[in-house]
């Protein structure tokens, strides 16, 4: 009996003596991104990243330390059966908290060298900007940005305040993830950040219930998967408000899919039917720009993807809400909420300031200097995705030299974001 | 509760200060003889006109770089991080002080290696030329040419390297010049002896950089001035005096020798006592325009004494230097050691006389006028006893726990954010004792000497000085109304805690949002404003209050704004550079900002963040919104006034706001005059600066080869009131011409200014210089004489202008 325990605690020693040495060995991050990655961060966010990262290990191994002290108060082959618990309890704790880092680490790494850093660095700023341009005059703190580039279609993002794998740290930083083919039309930034502050103020929950109580009144059934949308059409509405035409067009260009797809709605997507939510940026342009290439991308949307095409499941529901999103746009932007203190968003962020004309207007006030001018870059950054988004969209011709010159000027914002 | 022995007198509550009966008049003693020059006794009063002197005088002016001296600041500041030793112990250790000059030497090695290279290349281009062909202006093109490589990425080495070589390359043209004008044989080769002996310049260029970084200075050391008159040959001698003499920004450090004598007219008038006033011009630290200074004054003498008549064996030995500490190093020592014996006093009760008396000298010998004093022992005697008196009921055993406590709780407390042991609340109170007597001390040594052969009156002013020097070191707890300079909880406290004190810090931080009205109303360094900070150098937007943290903060021995901004490490005060974003806790400062003017400290004329003087106040403002390091240049005005050559020419850096801001407004078709407006209210300070004798150097007047003669019957205060007058007036003309020109330039030309803003560069430079101005020898004769001007100033007309742009903020 006595050998057993003895062998049992052998093995146990092992164990705990290997995920302790484990544990103590993440705190090198240099392990998950290189030392040059993380000093190519700005100050603030890789201080902050750099903080609550470590706080995550020390959690980790002050289990450790805990599991280790209970193996030497451990006599029994009872309590060191029930150590065994706690190891296993332990590596998973462990996992999660690799898991974290290998998430950043991977995020901070694809800054693979100064180019890019400079340009995800421009990202970071557009996309606090675009939170603070709301959050500010809330009296709410914008979280620092970390944008990583990816493979694949759509953009993404783990929120700031957000419970983090380990169930036990938070996310400091909201990583946003921007794929690499958006990378010259980064608007969708604008609606990653969307969430972001709607998650602050709480502006989803009201505005899910607003288009309940409002579409309610045309039909209970659209109205209920409408305010299940709620969350991207908050989204959707701040990344409009930011930069207009250009986030509808980049939108459009990703939900150009199949006819299956686009006219798909599937129950528990946050996300709306595809075919709506471009007809719905259609209808933002509208209400607030009037007439203008939106009109003739809805067209050519509406012929690509006739309703005639969508499955028997889901027709009814596309064709319900077509005539609603007049009124989907003024439950969006002009009915008062809470979580803007009673103001509407139209009065914390009117889209007016990124009309085509006020573009145009803009670019004739600052001339050639509007794209070169620390003043205008650091001033209009995000007018200035507004009006290149505008000009790639309706310009296709020019496409690449448009993408060039958005590419310098973002690195431009990216250089004077990182000395800052 | 303090000991009730304290009498009335005494500026801390319930106390009651012994009185001090029964001295002696003074001794009368001779006055000690200065060892200063007047600022224009280096002048001549050759009245001949003199084109050697003319041309120095000219290469003299061109040599100065105002950014040359915050090349070096950055470098220094480098050199700290290098070895952030330097700054946490007294290095008292020789083994220790010898590593750390080692390591930065080694750290220096790429700059010097690389100006030399430089300099070779330089030559053997120059070489392949026939210098009897060669222009000026080719020369400067052929160096040009010539790419400095660094071994090293490091920026700050790149500017320093950079700024040196266009000093380098200045001398080359200027070498050109005087050949062709005939003051130099125009022999070939002509450059490339003169770039062999550069090299020999860089070395203890950088070794005395090194050494200051050291914070030590050159041994017997003497006022430039001074030197020069006996050493420099007459030709460069009469160029600097000339050159000097009206040029405020060359003036700046022998100003800072010059001795000065605050009268005192009446007695219960504040003058004399006033350390607003007192240490106005008492550097708290080695003088880096000295650096500056030094190097163009060797260099022109370079010029004229190439071939035969060098007065030196070597260039390299006319700049070596033997180094020695700068007093502010010994006074620290003096502190500790006075710290230690008032902690022993403490636990023994007895006198702290023999500890002041060691710790006096030593606090007198640190400052340029405590000569006075120390040469009147009868009096530093008096002052120790009077101050033994003044602080024994402060460190009385059974007071002293309880005002250290006290002291402790309102400041320490508040740094450390901790619970405080008795030992640290002990040393809090010696500290202020101590500071309190060291400040005493100081503003003591600058009373004119006339109160020194009084003792009651002499004792009135110990006393109002200690009043000033205590409500400056303790809570206002403890203080009688009348004295605190805070209605509230807060201290001033010597930092850092641990090891060498390096400046003062005023425990409580306020919390304030600052009106755009408010900004546009605080002056700060350099003629600017505050609001001209925020919205050129941080970029903030404008018309919105700032929310902002304000920390204040004194200068005493040792301070530089750049260790305060290491050792604070608030948000945004690390990297390059950080020692700009202080500006000057004046009255009106505190006084809109904090509701407290008895904080703020009146700023000299002149005053300069790199050249932070004892006593001198400063806040910092830690804005949650601004970026962490500075994005911009300020906007900023120049005058430089050549009254030998009838020229007058005024800059304005337009930082990029203001230029995108007149660029916007041309665009949309708005009238010059409307543009001219925007623009003059933005650079109002800055020339109010100029116009009110506050320019530094912003306003630079040469007047030429002609001395500055005494006039009979006119005193030297009177003479210096009436040149200043006249600077002020000239300035005032430059800049109404200034915006004259540039209104019709804008009318004329409006695509030129547009073209100028619409690169990346930061902001536009517009330079509007006028030739052949009238009246302007009537206006030199009379700032030269300082006489009443006899001639019409302003000129009637406008003189035809020459406006430039160029974009960007640096130089040409």
């Amino acid at each position: 009996m006595a050998d057993s325990r003895i062998a049992l605690r052998a093995q146990l020693e092992r164990q705990v003596a290997h995920w302790c040495v484990a544990a103590s060995a993440l705190s090198d991050l240099t392990q998950f991104a290189s030392n040059a990655a993380w000093l190519g961060l700005e100050q603030y966010l890789g201080a902050t990243l750099r903080g609550s990262l470590s706080q995550s290990i020390l959690r980790l191994e002050r289990q450790a330390g805990l599991v280790r002290a209970q193996l030497h108060a451990a006599e029994s082959a009872a309590e060191l059966r029930q150590l065994q618990l706690a190891i296993v309890r332990l590596r998973r704790h462990y996992l999660a908290v690799e898991a974290i880092l290998d998430f950043y680490g991977d995020a901070i790494n694809t800054r693979t060298n100064p180019k890019l850093n400079a340009y995800l660095s421009a990202c970071d700023k557009l996309a606090c900007a675009s939170m603070k341009a709301v959050l500010g005059p809330l009296g709410q703190q914008a979280p620092p940005v970390l944008t990583y580039v990816d493979k694949g279609l759509g953009a993404s993002i783990l929120k700031a305040g957000l419970m983090l794998w380990d169930g036990r740290s938070k996310s400091s930083v909201a990583a946003i993830k921007i794929v690499r083919h958006n990378l010259q039309r980064p608007t969708s930034l604008l609606h990653e950040a969307g969430h972001q502050i709607a998650h602050i103020v709480g502006f989803t929950e009201e505005l899910a219930e607003a288009l309940r109580t409002e579409l309610g009144e045309y039909d209970h059934e659209v109205a209920a998967l409408w305010a299940g949308w709620a969350s991207e059409v908050a989204a959707d509405a701040f990344a409009f408000a930011h930069s207009g035409y250009a986030s509808v067009a980049a939108l459009h260009d990703v939900l150009s899919a199949d006819r299956s797809s686009v006219l798909n709605v599937q129950a528990l997507d946050p996300h709306p039917a595809s075919y709506l939510r471009v007809l719905l940026g259609r209808e933002m342009c509208r209400t607030f720009f009037g007439a203008g290439p939106w009109d003739a991308m809805a067209r050519a949307w509406l012929e690509l993807f006739p309703l005639s095409a969508a499955p028997s499941s889901t027709v009814d529901v596309l064709r319900a809400s077509t005539p609603l999103l007049t009124e989907v746009v003024e439950v969006v932007f002009r009915a008062r909420y809470k979580a803007f203190k009673g103001r509407s968003l139209v009065e914390i962020l009117d889209p007016e300031r990124v009309k085509p004309d006020s573009l145009f207007e803009l670019e004739r006030r600052a001339g050639k200097a509007l794209f070169v001018s620390s003043h205008w870059i650091e001033r209009e950054c995000l007018r200035l995705l507004a009006l290149s988004g505008y000009r790639i969209a309706t310009e296709p011709e020019r496409a690449r030299e448009l993408a060039s010159e958005q590419e310098n000027w973002m690195l431009r914002l990216g250089e004077q974001a990182k000395a800052a | 509760m303090i000991d009730q022995t304290f009498r009335a007198e005494s500026p801390f509550i319930d106390t009651d200060l012994p009185r001090v009966q029964g001295e002696d008049a003074y001794r009368a003693i001779a006055q000690a003889e200065s060892p200063f020059l007047n600022e224009y006794e280096a002048a001549f009063d050759d009245e001949s006109p003199d084109a050697t002197a003319d041309a120095l005088a000219e290469i003299y002016s061109e040599l100065y770089d105002e950014e040359f001296e915050e090349a070096t600041q950055d470098l220094v500041d480098e050199l700290t991080e290098v070895a952030p030793a330097l700054w946490n112990s007294e290095l008292s250790d020789p083994r220790h002080l010898a590593q750390t000059e080692y390591v930065l030497r080694e750290a220096l090695s790429p700059i010097q290696s690389a100006a030399e290279a430089y300099l070779d290349e330089a030559e053997t281009r120059l070489s392949a030329v026939d210098e009897r062909s060669l222009s000026p202006e080719r020369a400067f093109e052929i160096m040009n040419e010539v790419e400095p490589s660094l071994a090293v990425s490091n920026p700050v080495f790149e500017q320093f390297l950079g700024k040196l070589i266009k000093k380098v390359k200045k001398v080359a043209k200027g070498a050109v010049k005087l050949a062709k004008k005939g003051v130099t044989a125009l022999a070939s080769p002509l450059l490339k002896p003169l770039l062999a002996k550069l090299k020999s310049f860089v070395k203890p260029l950088l070794e005395r950089v090194l050494q200051f970084a050291l914070n030590k200075i050159p041994a017997q050391y003497r006022p430039l001035a001074q030197k020069l008159a006996s050493k420099l040959q007459g030709k460069v001698a009469s160029a600097l005096g000339a050159a000097k003499s009206g040029d405020s920004a060359r003036s700046a450090a022998t100003n800072q020798q010059t001795l000065s004598e605050p009268d005192v007219s009446a007695l219960g008038g504040s003058e004399p006592s006033d350390a607003d006033s007192a240490l106005a011009d008492e550097p708290a630290a080695p003088e880096l325009g000295d650096v500056q200074e030094e190097l163009d004054q060797q260099l022109l003498e370079l010029l004229v004494t190439r071939d035969s008549e060098f007065m030196f064996e070597s260039s390299e030995d006319a700049v070596r230097y033997e180094f020695e500490d700068h007093p502010g190093v010994d006074v620290e020592r003096a502190r500790q050691k006075f710290v230690r014996e008032l902690d022993e006093h403490i636990e023994r009760g007895d006198s702290a006389a023999p500890a002041l008396e060691n710790f006096l000298p030593a606090v007198l010998m640190a400052v340029r006028t405590g000569i006075k004093l120390i040469g009147r022992p009868k009096v530093v005697s008096f002052l120790g006893g009077l101050l033994a008196k003044l602080i024994a009921p402060l460190i009385g055993k059974h007071a002293a726990p309880a005002l250290g406590q006290m002291i402790a709780d309102v400041g320490l407390r508040t740094v450390i954010q901790a619970e405080v042991g008795p030992h640290e609340q002990r040393t809090s109170l010696t500290n202020a004792v101590a500071a309190t007597v060291e400040e005493t001390a100081r503003n003591l040594a600058q009373l004119p000497e006339r109160v020194f052969e009084s003792p009651e009156l002499f004792e009135l002013y110990a006393m109002e000085a200690f009043d000033h020097a205590a409500a400056a070191n303790f809570p206002s707890q403890l203080l009688k109304p009348d004295v605190r300079e805070f209605e509230g909880a807060g201290t001033w406290l010597s930092l850092p805690l641990h090891g060498r004190k390096l400046y003062k810090k005023f425990s409580r931080v306020f919390d304030v949002a600052i009106p755009p009205e408010v900004a546009a109303s605080l002056p700060t360094f350099g003629g600017s404003s505050l609001a001209g900070f925020l919205r050129d150098r941080l970029r903030l937007p404008h018309g919105d209050a700032i929310a902002a943290r304000v920390h204040l903060f004194e200068a005493i021995p040792n301070t530089r704004l750049s260790l305060i901004a290491r050792a604070e490490k608030l948000r945004g005060l690390s990297g390059r550079g950080a020692w700009a974003k202080f500006h000057p806790l004046t009255p009106k400062a505190a006084s809109v900002l904090l509701r407290a003017p008895k904080l703020g400290r009146e700023l000299p004329g002149g005053a300069d963040p790199l050249r932070p003087t004892l006593g001198q106040r400063y806040y910092y403002l830690e804005i949650p919104d601004a970026p962490l390091r500075a994005l911009g240049a300020d906007s900023k005005l120049h005058v430089t006034a050549n009254l030998a050559k009838g020229e007058v020419r005024i800059c304005a850096h337009l930082s990029e706001a203001l230029a995108q801001k007149a660029s916007e407004m041309l665009r949309k078709g708005a009238a010059p005059s409307a543009i001219v407006r925007e623009l003059r209210s933005a650079l109002g300070p800055n020339a109010r600066a100029l116009t009110s004798g506050k320019a530094g150097k912003k306003l630079r007047i040469i007047v030429g080869p002609r001395g500055l003669v005494s006039l009979p019957g006119l005193g030297g205060k009177l003479q210096k009131s009436l040149r200043g007058s006249l600077r002020q007036t000239l300035a005032s003309t430059a800049i109404e011409w200034f915006w004259l020109a540039l209104s019709q330039n804008l009318a004329a030309n409006a695509q030129a200014f547009i073209a100028a803003s619409e690169g990346p560069e930061d902001g536009v430079r517009v330079c509007v210089s006028f030739s052949n101005v009238p009246s302007l020898s009537g206006l030199k004769s009379a700032i030269v004489k300082g006489t009443l001007l006899n001639v019409a100033w302003p000129p009637k007309q406008m003189p035809a202008a020459n406006v430039t742009l160029h974009a960007g903020a640096k130089h040409g």
